[in-house]
Order: C-alpha cells, then sequence, then structure tokens
C-alpha cells in the first residue's frame, strides 16, 4: 500500500504538538515468524512470550457456544440451536456458527446497538422541552440493516455524512445522515428572540456534529479546539473552525425519506388526494353557491364553519354548539360582555376536526391597557395547546396570534404592525392559519404585521373532540382575561385569502345572514361531511413512515473562526476544510454550498488514504469482541489517548480491513477464527500475577452481559421476546406534557414493550431503571467504551423489577413444560437461562427451593445469579 | 465467606462484609479520581441543595434596590439589559416591602418572614452571574457546571470522588417537587459519563418511594429469604472456580446492599416518626404548605442517616399555570406563591439542623439558575425577564462566615460592582467546603480531564472561616 504523502493545506499547528501514533502512515506490519497459523495469534503470543506469558487452552464448546450467541447477537442459544452446534461435529463448525450467527438479524441489532453509542443516538429533542422525536428511528433502523448488509466501511461512514446528497431517492440514505442530527436541539434556545441566545444554542449544536464526527471516525477530540489550540493533538483552533464550516449547512430537522418504492407511492397518493380533494371542494361550493344563491349572498364572502352572531344569542349558527358564560359575563343586543378576571365564555368539546383555519372577530376593548387577553381561543381540552387572538401580551396596545410558550407566536410590531390608538369603533381582526404554516394577521381588512412561519409549527392539528371554543381567557391554565364587548366572532376551516378577509370585514359582522337557515338540514350535513374529509385528507399528508430526522440543507453562510469559541468574538473567515493534519485533505471555497462541502467532508473521511478511519474502526471492533480495545481510549486516538497495546496487530487488522473493501464480517471471522478469541476465561496465577486484567490477552477476560442484552435474555428465557424488527420505537412510558415532555417509566407489562431494547425509544430524559442500573449510558453522552460497574440498583431492579419477576415467571413455565418431573424441569430451566445442566449439589438445592418456594422462585433465582449474565 | 445474616440484609448487622465493603469503596474512591481523597481535611460532610428552578428576582427577595423605586419607569439606566425575550422594559421597583433583620442588618423582602429571622445565619452570594439566559442551558450550569446537556452534576460528582457515604441509602437522593418534576426531569440529575452508581436516586412524593425497592406483596420475607440463600449458594460456587473475579464477590455485597435499602430508605421516609412540634415548625400538616414541607423534613432525615447529597427541587416545568419562580407575567403574584411554600420549611430546615448539632458539618444551599431583570418585561407590564448577569444565592453551615454578604450589585441589580461570583467558583467552594481540590476531581471523558469547574473556578476565600 502506497504511503500517501501528507499534503499540508493549511497547517498552522504548533509544531511542538507532535503527531499521534494514530496518524502515520498506514501499512501492513511484517509477520511475525512463528509456527502459530494465524496471523492474531501471531501478534498476540509474541507479547506472551516477552513477558513469560502463553495463550490458555481452548474453552469447551458450550461456552464457545454461548460466548458467540452473546457477541454476534446479543441473545443466548435456544435448545435448538445448541443441540445442532453439539451435534455438529465435522471440521468448521466452528465457522459455520459464525456464518450462522452473522446472518441472523440478532447480528445487525447487537452490532448496531454498538454503533448507536458511538453516534450518541436519541429519539427526543433535549433541553427544556425534551419533545419526542418521532421520526428518529430510520437512522437506528439504517444502521441495523448497514452492519447487516456488511456495508463497505468507506460506504457507511460516507453515507452518514453526506447520504442524502450521494443518492437523495434512496431513503436509507436520506436517513443515515441522521447521525450528524442524533445530539440535542435546543428548542428553547433556536427560538429565541435573543439573537445571541439563538446563535450560541446553534454554535453548540456544531460543536456536537462536529465532536461527534471527528471522535466516532478519527477518534479525535476536535472538539477540545473550540476555543483554542489543542493541548495536545496538532489541531488548532482554526482546524475546529474550517470544520465546522465544513459541517455547517447541516440542520436539524425533519425531511421526507424517499426509497424509490415510497416515492412512487407517495406520488400516487398525492395525485390521489389532490384529485379527491378537488372533488370535495367542487362539492363544497356546490352547496354554498346554492345556499348563497338562495340568500343573495354575494360570492366573495367567506362561509364560516362556526359563528356566533351574539345579539343573536350564544348558539353557533352553523352546529348548534354552545358557548357557555361563566362568571359575569353577559350576552345582550350589543355583543358578548367580558370583564376581566374570571369573565369568560367556553364550549364544551367541538366534534369537528381542524387543520387549516382563520379566527376572525369584531371586538370593542374596554381599554388598551389590559395585558394578554384573548378576544378568542381554540384550545386543547387541558389548555396546554392554543391559538388565539390576544391583545397586548408581548407588546402593549398590539393585537397578536397567541400560542402556547408563544411557539406560533411573533410580537406583531416587530412586524410592522401599529399600536391600537383608539376604542371607539369596534375593531375586526383575523388570523390565518395555512397549511404550509404560514400565520398571517389582519386588521380592519387589511395585513397587520408581515406574515410568518415559525418552523415547523406553524399549524396545530386538532382531533375531533379534542378542543374547545373560548372567549376572553387566553387559555386554561393562564390569567390572561380579556376586558371589552365581542360583537362576532368567526372560525373558518381553512386559512382565508386577503382579498376574502377584506370581503368579510366590508361586510361587517351584519354581512352574512342568520347562517342557521342558509343551509338546510341536509346541507349542513352534507357540508359538513365534505369539510370532516378535506380535514381528514389535510392529517393524512406526509405520513410519520414518510419521514426522517437527518440533516436538512441549509444555507451554510460564511462562517468565522471564532475567538475563544465566542459568538461575539468572529475573526477571519473560516474556508471549509478538512483537519490539516490528516493527508489527502480538501480546502473549498469560503462560499462553497452545503452539498460540496459535506460531499467533500465524506470522501476525505471514508478515503483510503487516511490512516486514522481504518485504525479506528478496527479497535472498535475489537473492543466489542473482546471487552477492551488495543487502545483503551477508542475516541481518543490521540496524544492524550492510551497508546494500544499490541499496535502491529491494530495495524495488522486495519490493513486487512481497509484493503479488504472495508467489510466488517471478515474482520469478525478473522478475529473470532484465532486461538487468542477462542481461550478459556479460567485463572491462571501466573497470568494474574504479571498481568491481572488480562491486556495482553493470555486468557479471555470474563465480562458481563451489556444492559440491553440483560434485558432481552430475561425475555428470551422466558420466551417473551418479540422479535419483530425495524419501525418506530416502543414506548415504555406514559408521555404527558407540560410545556416540557414528561415520560415516566411504565411497567413492561404487555408484549408490544417487549422487543429488544435496541428498539427501545432513546429518550434523554426516560432512562429505565433496569437498564440504568446495567450501565446503559445516557443517550446524550457520546459513548466509546461503556462501564461495567456492580451495584445494589442492578440488585434491586433484577429482585424486585416488574419485567425480571414476570421473566422469572416465564422462564419456570416454560421449564415447567418441557420437563416431566421436577429433576428434568429443573434441568430444562439450567439448560434455558445458563446453556449447562447444574450439577449435583445444586441440583439438589434447587430441588428443595421447587419444592419450598416452587419452580418460579428457582428461576428468580437463577437469572439473579451471577452466571446468567456472566460471560466466560 | 459470607455469613448467612447478614446476605439476608439484617440491618443491624454490619460486621465484617461491611469492613470490606468500605475497604472496596476508598480503593475504588482513589482509583479512578487520581489522588488520594479527600484533599485536604474537609469541613462540610454532607450538602442539602435547593433548586429552586424558573430564576428567583434578586432584586424581590435579598438584594434591596431602593433606587429602583426612585427611578421607576425610566429606562435601564444605560445598561445593556440583554434580555431573553428581547422586549426590554422599564426599570421596576419590588412590589414587595423590604427590612433589615437579625444583627447583621440584612435587606430582606416581606416574601420571606420565617428566613428573615435566620439571615444571621446565612452567607450571601450577591454577585452570582451565569452564563446563559435561556432556563435549560443555565440550570445545566448551575448542576453540571457546563451550559450541554450529558455531563455529570455536582451530586455525581461527589459521589465519583467520596464514594459511598452510606452503607443502607443512597449516596445522593433527589426529591422533585410534588407539584411536577422540572424541565428535563431525569436529565438535571444525570450521571452524565461517570459510571450510572453516581446518577441521583429520584423519591417520590406519592406511592412508590424508589423505584424497585420494595419487595413485591405476593412474596413473603421468608421465602424471598430462602430463594436468596440459594443465591448465594450459586454464587459462591461460581466465586470458586475463579478467585481472582472481584466482580462476583462485589455483586453479592450489593445484593445485601440492596437487602438492606429496602429497609432503611422507608424507615427514612417514615415521617410519621417525627414528633409533632418538628412537623409543626416544618408546616407538613398544612395543608398548602405541607406536601413542600414534607420534602425538606425528608432531606434532613437523609442526611442525618448518611445521604451525603440532597436536591430538593422546589419548582416544576415551565408553562402555565407557573409552578416555578418564572414571573413573566407579574412578579408579584408568582413570587409570592412560590416563597410561601418555601419559606416556612427551609426556615425550619435551618433550625432544625442547628438544634442537632449539623449545622457544623452540614452545607444549605439556596441556588437559581439566574435572577431577574430590574426592569419589566416590556413596557408598562408587571413580570420581570431572566438576567444572568447578576443575582443572588446563599449558602449556610459548615465552614462559612455566617451573616456575611458577599458581592454587591449597582443601584438598580444589573451586575456585579464587587464580589462577582461565577459557578465555577461557587462550585470550587463547595468541593473546597467538602475537602476537595476542585482541579483534582477529575475523570478522563472523551479527550479531556473532565471537572466540574472545566478550566474555570477560584475559591471564594473571603467567605470561608
Amino acid at each position: 500500500m502506497v504511503a500517501s504523502l501528507l499534503l499540508l493545506l493549511v497547517f498552522d499547528a504548533d509544531p511542538k504538538v507532535p503527531l499521534p501514533w494514530s496518524l502515520a502512515p498506514l501499512a501492513a506490519p511484517p509477520l511475525p515468524d512463528m509456527a502459530q497459523p494465524h496471523p492474531v495469534d501471531q501478534f498476540v503470543i509474541r507479547e506472551l512470550k516477552a513477558r513469560g506469558l502463553e495463550l490458555s487452552k481452548e474453552a469447551d464448546r458450550i461456552t464457545l457456544l454461548r460466548r458467540a450467541h452473546l457477541d454476534l447477537t446479543g441473545i443466548l442459544p435456544t435448545l435448538p440451536e445448541r443441540e445442532a452446534f453439539l451435534a455438529d461435529t465435522a471440521p468448521g463448525s466452528w465457522e459455520r456458527l459464525i456464518d450462522r450467527l452473522m446472518a441472523s438479524p440478532g447480528y445487525g441489532e447487537r452490532w448496531g446497538r454498538h454503533w448507536l453509542d458511538v453516534a450518541r443516538f436519541a429519539e427526543s429533542q433535549g433541553y427544556e422541552r425534551d419533545k419526542p422525536r418521532e421520526a428518529a428511528w430510520p437512522y437506528r433502523d439504517w444502521v441495523i440493516s448497514a452492519f447487516q448488509s456488511d456495508m463497505s466501511y468507506g460506504d457507511f461512514v460516507k453515507r452518514q455524512v453526506a447520504g442524502d446528497l450521494i443518492s437523495p431517492s434512496q431513503g436509507g440514505d436520506v436517513a443515515a445522515t441522521g447521525f450528524l442530527v442524533a445530539g440535542p436541539y435546543d428548542e428553547a434556545g433556536n427560538g429565541a428572540n435573543n439573537a445571541i441566545v439563538r446563535l450560541k444554542a446553534r454554535e453548540d449544536e456544531l460543536e456536537d456534529m462536529v465532536g461527534t464526527t471527528a471522535q466516532a471516525f478519527l477518534g479525535l477530540t476536535v472538539h477540545c479546539a473550540r476555543c483554542h489550540d489543542h493541548k495536545f493533538d496538532p489541531i488548532t483552533l482554526a482546524d475546529y473552525h474550517r470544520l465546522k464550516a465544513a459541517l455547517a449547512g447541516a440542520r436539524h430537522g425533519v425531511r421526507p425519506r424517499e426509497t424509490p418504492d415510497l416515492l412512487a407511492q407517495r406520488e400516487k397518493s398525492a395525485k390521489e388526494r389532490e384529485t379527491r380533494r378537488a372533488s370535495l371542494l367542487a362539492e363544497r361550493s356546490k352547496i354554498e353557491n346554492a345556499a348563497f344563491e338562495r340568500a343573495k349572498i354575494g360570492m366573495g364572502l367567506p362561509l364560516p364553519r362556526m359563528r356566533w352572531h351574539f345579539a343573536r344569542g350564544l348558539r353557533d349558527e352553523v352546529t348548534g354548539i354552545e358557548l357557555v358564560l361563566k362568571a359575569g359575563a353577559t350576552a345582550s343586543l350589543s355583543g358578548l360582555k367580558v370583564s376581566g378576571s374570571g369573565a369568560l365564555a367556553e364550549t364544551g368539546p367541538v366534534p369537528l376536526a381542524l387543520a387549516e383555519k382563520t379566527l376572525e372577530v369584531w371586538t370593542l376593548p374596554a381599554n388598551l391597557d389590559q395585558r394578554g387577553g384573548s378576544v378568542l381561543t381554540v384550545e386543547s381540552l387541558d389548555g396546554g395547546s392554543f391559538d388565539a387572538i390576544v391583545l397586548g401580551e408581548l407588546e402593549p396596545r398590539a393585537w397578536m396570534p397567541g400560542s402556547d410558550g408563544f411557539q406560533r407566536t411573533r410580537p406583531q410590531l416587530e412586524l410592522g404592525a401599529k399600536v391600537e390608538s383608539s376604542v371607539l369603533d369596534p375593531v375586526h381582526l383575523a388570523i390565518a392559519y395555512s397549511a404550509d404554516g404560514t400565520i398571517a394577521m389582519y386588521r380592519n381588512g387589511v395585513p397587520y404585521g408581515k406574515s410568518y412561519r415559525p418552523g415547523n409549527n406553524g399549524l396545530v392539528r386538532r382531533e375531533s373532540g379534542a378542543w374547545r371554543v373560548m372567549v376572553g381567557l387566553r387559555h386554561h391554565g393562564s390569567t390572561g382575561y380579556y376586558n371589552g364587548t365581542v360583537l362576532e366572532a368567526r372560525i373558518y376551516d381553512r386559512a382565508l385569502l386577503p382579498q376574502e378577509v377584506n370581503a368579510s370585514w366590508r361586510g361587517g359582522p351584519d354581512g352574512l345572514p342568520f347562517l342557521g337557515q342558509i343551509f338546510s338540514a341536509d346541507e349542513l350535513k352534507r357540508r359538513g361531511a365534505v369539510q370532516e374529509s378535506l380535514v381528514r385528507l389535510e392529517m393524512e399528508k406526509d405520513p410519520p413512515a414518510n419521514l426522517v430526522y437527518a440533516a436538512v440543507q441549509g444555507d451554510p453562510g460564511v462562517q468565522k473562526v471564532l475567538h475563544r469559541g465566542d459568538v461575539d468574538k468572529p475573526r477571519a473567515d473560516a474556508v471549509p476544510a478538512s483537519l490539516s493534519c490528516i493527508p489527502g485533505g480538501f480546502s473549498l471555497p469560503v462560499d462553497a454550498p452545503d452539498s460540496v462541502r459535506r460531499m467533500a467532508l465524506a470522501n476525505w473521511l471514508s478515503s483510503v488514504d487516511n490512516p486514522v478511519v481504518w485504525r479506528v474502526m478496527s479497535n472498535r471492533v475489537w473492543q466489542w469482541h473482546f471487552g477492551s480495545g488495543l487502545a483503551m481510549t477508542p475516541s481518543d486516538v490521540g496524544n492524550a489517548g492510551e497508546k494500544p497495546e499490541n499496535p502491529e496487530l491494530l495495524d495488522h487488522l486495519a490493513v486487512r480491513f481497509r484493503d479488504g473493501g472495508g467489510r466488517l464480517k471478515d474482520l469478525h471471522r478473522h478475529i473470532m477464527s484465532s486461538r487468542t478469541y477462542k481461550q478459556s476465561s479460567a485463572a491462571v496465577t501466573r497470568g494474574l500475577e504479571i498481568d491481572a486484567r488480562a491486556r495482553l490477552l493470555w486468557r479471555r477476560q470474563p465480562g458481563r452481559m451489556d444492559a440491553e442484552d440483560v434485558r432481552d435474555n430475561l425475555l428470551h428465557v422466558a420466551g417473551l421476546l418479540e422479535r419483530k424488527a425495524g419501525g418506530p420505537s416502543y414506548q415504555p412510558f406514559i408521555i404527558s406534557t407540560f410545556n416540557s415532555t414528561f415520560y415516566n417509566e411504565r411497567a413492561e407489562d404487555v408484549p408490544e414493550l417487549w422487543r429488544r431494547s435496541v428498539y427501545r425509544m432513546q429518550v434523554r430524559s426516560a432512562r429505565s431503571n433496569l437498564l440504568d442500573a446495567f450501565d446503559c449510558p445516557d443517550p446524550s453522552v457520546r459513548t466509546a467504551a461503556r462501564a461495567v460497574t456492580t451495584t445494589p440498583a442492578q440488585a434491586l431492579a433484577l429482585m424486585n423489577g416488574v419485567l425480571a419477576r414476570r421473566c422469572a415467571a416465564g422462564l419456570a413455565s416454560r421449564a415447567d413444560a418441557l420437563g416431566m418431573g421436577m429433576e428434568a424441569k429443573l434441568r430444562h430451566l439450567w439448560l434455558l437461562a445458563l446453556c449447562r445442566e447444574p450439577d449435583a449439589e445444586t441440583l439438589q438445592k434447587a430441588r428443595a427451593l421447587a419444592e419450598s418456594d416452587g419452580l418460579p422462585a428457582v428461576a428468580w433465582s437463577v437469572i439473579n445469579s451471577a452466571a446468567f449474565t456472566r460471560i466466560d | 465467606m459470607f455469613d448467612r445474616r447478614q446476605w439476608l440484609g439484617g440491618a443491624a448487622d454490619l460486621g465484617a462484609v461491611a469492613l470490606a465493603w468500605m475497604a472496596a469503596r476508598d480503593a475504588h474512591a482513589s482509583s479512578e479520581s487520581t489522588t488520594l481523597l479527600p484533599h485536604h481535611t474537609p469541613r462540610a460532610k454532607r450538602i442539602i441543595q435547593i433548586f429552586n428552578p424558573g430564576g428567583i428576582s434578586h432584586v424581590d427577595t435579598f438584594d434591596y434596590k431602593p433606587e429602583l423605586k426612585k427611578r421607576a419607569g425610566q429606562d435601564a439606566a444605560g445598561f445593556k439589559v440583554d434580555t431573553f425575550f428581547g422586549r426590554p422594559g422599564r426599570l421596576m421597583p419590588s412590589p414587595f416591602a423590604f427590612a433589615r433583620h437579625g444583627q447583621s442588618g440584612a435587606w430582606v423582602s416581606d416574601l420571606f418572614p420565617y428566613l428573615a429571622r435566620q439571615v444571621d445565619h446565612l452567607t450571601f452570594l450577591h454577585g452570582m452571574v451565569s452564563k446563559s439566559p435561556n432556563h435549560t442551558p443555565a440550570a445545566f450550569q448551575l448542576n453540571t457546571g457546563f451550559i450541554q446537556e450529558g455531563f455529570p452534576c455536582l451530586g455525581s460528582w461527589l459521589s465519583f470522588a467520596l464514594g459511598r457515604s452510606s452503607d443502607n441509602l443512597p449516596t445522593f437522593a433527589v426529591l422533585p417537587d410534588p407539584r411536577g418534576l422540572p424541565a428535563g426531569g431525569s436529565v438535571n440529575w444525570s450521571n452524565g459519563f461517570l459510571p450510572a452508581e453516581h446518577q441521583g436516586v429520584a423519591f417520590r412524593s406519592r406511592g412508590i418511594l424508589v423505584d424497585d425497592l420494595e419487595r413485591p406483596a405476593d412474596v413473603s420475607a421468608v421465602s424471598r429469604g430462602r430463594a436468596l440463600e440459594f443465591v448465594r449458594s450459586l454464587d459462591e460456587r461460581l466465586a470458586q472456580t475463579d478467585h481472582s473475579d472481584t466482580s462476583i464477590r462485589a455483586r453479592m455485597e450489593a445484593y445485601i446492599l440492596a437487602g438492606k435499602m429496602q429497609a432503611s430508605i422507608p424507615e427514612a421516609a417514615n415521617l410519621d416518626a417525627e414528633g409533632s412540634a418538628t412537623r409543626r415548625m416544618y408546616g407538613v400538616d398544612d395543608p398548602l404548605v405541607g406536601p413542600t414541607a414534607r420534602n425538606f423534613l425528608l432531606a434532613r432525615r437523609l442526611v442525618e442517616r448518611g445521604v451525603r447529597f440532597v436536591q430538593v427541587i422546589h419548582g416544576g416545568a415551565f408553562g402555565s399555570p407557573r409552578i416555578n419562580w418564572d414571573g413573566h407575567e407579574d412578579i408579584s403574584i408568582n413570587h409570592r406563591e412560590q416563597a410561601r411554600l418555601v419559606d416556612q420549611p427551609v426556615a425550619a430546615l435551618l433550625t432544625d439542623l442547628r438544634s442537632r448539632g449539623m449545622m457544623d458539618d452540614t452545607l444549605v444551599l439556596w441556588t437559581t439558575e439566574f435572577g431577574r431583570t430590574p426592569i419589566t418585561e416590556g413596557v408598562g407590564a408587571k413580570g420581570r425577564d431572566h438576567h444572568p448577569l447578576g443575582f443572588t444565592m446563599w449558602m449556610a453551615g459548615a465552614g462559612l462566615k455566617p451573616g456575611l454578604h458577599h458581592g454587591v450589585t449597582d443601584d438598580f441589580g444589573f451586575a456585579p460592582v464587587e464580589g462577582k461570583t461565577t459557578l465555577y467558583d461557587f462550585h470550587a467552594t463547595v468541593l473546597h467546603l467538602l475537602g476537595l481540590d476542585h482541579q483534582k476531581v477529575t475523570f478522563y471523558h472523551n479527550g479531556a480531564r473532565r471537572r466540574l469547574t472545566d478550566v474555570h473556578g477560584d475559591v471564594i476565600n473571603e467567605i470561608l472561616v
């Protein structure tokens, strides 16, 4: 392999900072000349010999079977699998086992989970609100299928940075960029009115992207150079901001995920919807026009879905739904009067679905110094989500579209509106909420503030029966009471056009006749049905399966080198560029578009000339097989990280990996066929004395199941594990919202929750007692190597947890069904949970316990014993 | 080998197992954090941190600014206020009446009639500054030192640095507000990248106290005992096959500890065991104050029994109705409501700890993520916006000069003019009082030896005895 020249594009690091070992050119080290057939063993034995140690003997076949199963799939062998392996005594049975396991779906699930740790994959926004990311799971499925299909590692890297650019019509590859945006997203910060707060939030987001990209693929802690040159590695402040510039076009967001199939399907259903929509609209016009004609109303007037003409009463003229007066609200010929604290009028749940809408009123405020009351509100029944016409909340004497947490609100004066100056005449107000999220406010027939689109949240879809209409109070739970008279309130089930609003204003409150008479009962019913269908159609758009939380292309702008990493201190332009310390780099014009930037980055990262990318992944693979890497800090192979124990072995693996097309399965076969891998875990005094943690690999270091595998195997041995693969995550919590989203852990007592843990929704604030106890990491943390602790919390989860107890019962009943007679039942129980038969003494004790406390107590004991979670 | 009685969790009998456990935990603590701990003689052994999410207005509580009255309705006096919602209003005097209290003559508003009688025991930090005007990043900084998600909180760091503090209770307990969890829920007591054992254990105010704590009702103690004995014999046999594997032994110890926790946590949480005078002092049976008061009384019972760090949270998530200090709409209504719930219980906690002689080695921390603007939020409004540029927190207890006021803000309360104190300084001081050098408590993660104080922080020597 040619060691390529170091291309020093913009190398301005302190020359005193040495190049770390991992960045040296990568070439195959010569094999130690020994009588060992396997190269891995040759490198290992050389080191062992130098310290007077040797490899341990091969472990017994049952141990190897259990080890291979847990290693490659995370799931214990079933009884038939065990039988089959023991029966296969022909040469090559071990290799056949490995191939079978790598072909089974458990492989992608287990190894995909490893990668999700590195990628800090999470399915919620984090920060204040921690909203769920319902569409984040396609990235998880993409990772699992990439492992399963043995995608070349170069492609694996490239697609996570630029999959949407490489093959925009390939659904999976769009999902792959979920990698870039799997970190937290500060909704409050990004939506803040304060520009500095927004910039800081974005800068933190970029640090997360840069830091994760650099650590996951390069094992370099580039994020350390956000504020100052890296202390240990040749990475400067400018390097950081250039690499940041390469990613600056990627933004958090939800985008369509278009596999060719899905694309065709989407186009087809979109066409169908359009046809249906057109015919529904035509039908509605027909009904309305007939009514208009009878009533002699001009065609320019839009027809509301609900309408209260308060001089006539409190019933909606179209549906008959009544506004009920509360605490001092009064209705008379002059209108509905609400006068401050406590006074309001509200409906019960409205049995209509509402998506697009327009709120419209004619009102006379009692004074203009009041703050935060609403003339007309539609809100969820708990008051947590609402849209309203609000006076003076953010800006005195100004109207605005009120909304929960101001999510759909913009101060209108800032958008060009004028303050209200007089209370002599009723004022006409309307807010139109369009399907594309645009919100437009009008006063007396003309636009008030400029229309705007508040992110993805412009349109709230309300299900039938899940909302109410209210006059007077901003929303339930607030103290924003309006003081004034409302002459007329209308709610339209579509966003009115400017000319329609104008026409409506010109018509005034009396412009429309009593609508109860305009339609016949039959027309009303038919029109209602049409409207329902239209709203349903609206809601059908972009079903979740077609969406993915992934990188959305944005304008990267001209990025700057930030002095001390501070958004207040921009210095020179930061050209999008690679790290100067790695060969084969790129440097782009400062205004290059996002597509060019990320493509260049993806190619550079995955290049065969990049020595570190192959070393880092080979080291990870070793770590996931053995419990610790050859280099102990797998996401930091810089100067501050640990040097590899056996650098030539690592290079041997890395070269094989790179030159073999980046195939992980080849690496698995290679490693697992070595004597080193197949050693027994038995303690050897001399080994313990010289190398207690077996870093030199004189034995197989015993390990413990990962948290997910503890849970999955509990379910598996109980016969309860649901092997449904892929798709939306299972949610083992009860979700409630109070501005923030809360995830209360629920007992996992129904089969929908008994899937493999890799399919659990990874919510940042929803941790799991069982999984946490067994060191499942906080999803917000990029985890290169999990801790393995031993704590009372583990004991409590296995002793008293609902799932553990349920699984103990399940295990007992399986054993009960399999064996005739107590001894046979107990033997089966041991085989199911531990792959081994109990010895005579254990059997005797187990029998005694079964007699006094039943078989479930025995099963409970076995899953609580150390042997269940231990890996030899 | 293990004694059967210990295995079954006889809470009274610690004996050799406990000694072995403590030896193991000490070894553990020293091996992971570079130096033998503590670094110097600690002044405090335990901490109760009161976390007030939402942002307490300093100028309406402990930082009296008569100038605001004189200049009411005027512009922000030339001070550039970078408010979160970007709607700077006008200077607003506090709607609350201030008076001097105690021998130290500290100004306290009438929000805190009970706490006002404690001022001679408190050490005020009037020059606090935080890095973010955004709730969650600011709360992260208060709790973890960093404004991003994913870092370990103070309680986790202490658990990591000093090891387990109790053999039958958690080392780090969290008592959320009975009205609801704060925004982000468990991320507020996350272990971040530290091992999971350092995560805070959250206590519920209703129902099951702690997850998975209770032996199921359908399993008798005798039956559970027999099964545990069988587990022990299985593990013993496994341990015999590999003497080198300390994890099997550690696991057996963990089961002993778990058994003890099952008994001792409910005992600690049994407030009925308290005398009626104490319950009255906290307000436990008061319909309004009671739910909050219970947490504070529980906090005392926990630290008394060996829990090192208790975080009592007074405030829930954001939104309407307001259940924390985030007084955007009307500072008078909001702060009155929040203060009324917490004033009596906190004062009672201080009195109670003192009368038990525990104040000498206990720290009580009154914390919030930021203050609130001396100007209104929007012209003509009654609320105040977020204000990280200057605010007040206080500490009380071990190793501190009582009655001292450190730091002074300008005449309006915009920013410190002396004694500016960062959260790094605050954390450094807290660690110092626990006998720890904040620069030496480190954990390697993702390329850096991470510290609670990042690369900053100076111990506030002026406030130390």
